[in-house]
């Protein structure tokens, strides 16, 4: 029971962890689009692969940033 | 498996556990389309799938889910078992979101329930966090508010955050929700 009990708790933190990334890629991804247009497929590959912190960071920097190009630029030096 | 202790003397067997192996990847996920079991579609996701249809095996593990009617904590537990062993990329999860979008309209609600209260809190905690980058603190009547919107005011909110010019238009646009 104890060995279940600790897997369950692994797989809920996990799947939380991944659908919070999920959640917020999908903010910062409506937001860019919507400002600043699609972005390349090098860039949402990227985009997909940052941690929780990075894309922290690109929130933050999205408040700045002006053109997809600067977005691209920011996202290919991770 | 054995487990043997060998002795001066003799060899004991200490331990012997018999059990069959299940290869998950090896069980093609169709076989288990039509089956009532939590489990069975938590695993879904771990089965022999191609490519292409990873989309529709994530939308198709959720459809389940939501017609096995478990509590909303149980639901949940297995959804983010499906999380967390699908990964999608955004492409795929375009897809995923489509195939979502094609259930009949109970199973879709129920369906988008349970994504969205994952999702829906991550999204806000992006906000807050750009806000609170902006006009720095926030007084909890505005944090307060901000928990109440639903996610496509979250979406609205997302595009008027670089409109506002002062705390008090965030303000004035979060009484009008």
């Amino acid at each position: 029971m104890e060995i279940i009990s600790s897997f369950r708790r692994e797989g809920r933190e996990q799947g939380r962890r991944e659908g919070c990334l999920e959640g917020k890629r999908e903010i910062l991804t409506y937001q860019t689009q919507n400002r600043l247009g699609s972005m390349s497929d090098a860039a949402t590959g990227k985009l997909d692969k940052l941690t929780s912190r990075q894309l922290n960071a690109l929130a933050v920097e999205l408040l700045s940033i002006q053109s997809i190009s600067e977005v691209e630029e920011w996202l290919s030096k991770r | 498996m054995v487990i043997y202790h060998h002795g001066p003397r003799q060899t004991v067997v200490v331990l012997q556990f018999r059990y069959t192996a299940i290869q998950l990847n090896r069980l093609p996920w169709r076989k288990f389309v039509a089956q009532p079991n939590p489990v069975a579609t938590a695993l879904m996701t771990r089965m022999q799938i191609r490519e292409a249809d990873r989309p529709k095996v994530k939308a198709e593990c959720l459809r389940l889910l939501v017609t096995l009617k478990l509590t909303p904590e149980k639901a949940e537990l297995i959804y983010v078992f499906i999380e967390s062993y699908l990964k999608l990329t955004a492409d795929e999860n375009f897809i995923y979101e489509r195939e979502i979008s094609k259930l009949v309209d109970q199973e879709k609600d129920a369906a988008m329930e349970i994504i969205s209260s994952i999702r829906r809190d991550a999204r806000e905690e992006m906000l807050t966090l750009q806000l609170q980058h902006r006009f720095s603190s926030l007084p909890a009547a505005i944090t307060e508010k901000l928990d109440k919107l639903n996610g496509e005011q979250l979406n609205e909110l997302g595009l008027e955050i670089f409109n506002f010019q002062s705390l008090a238009e965030l303000e004035e646009w979060l009484s009008k929700r």
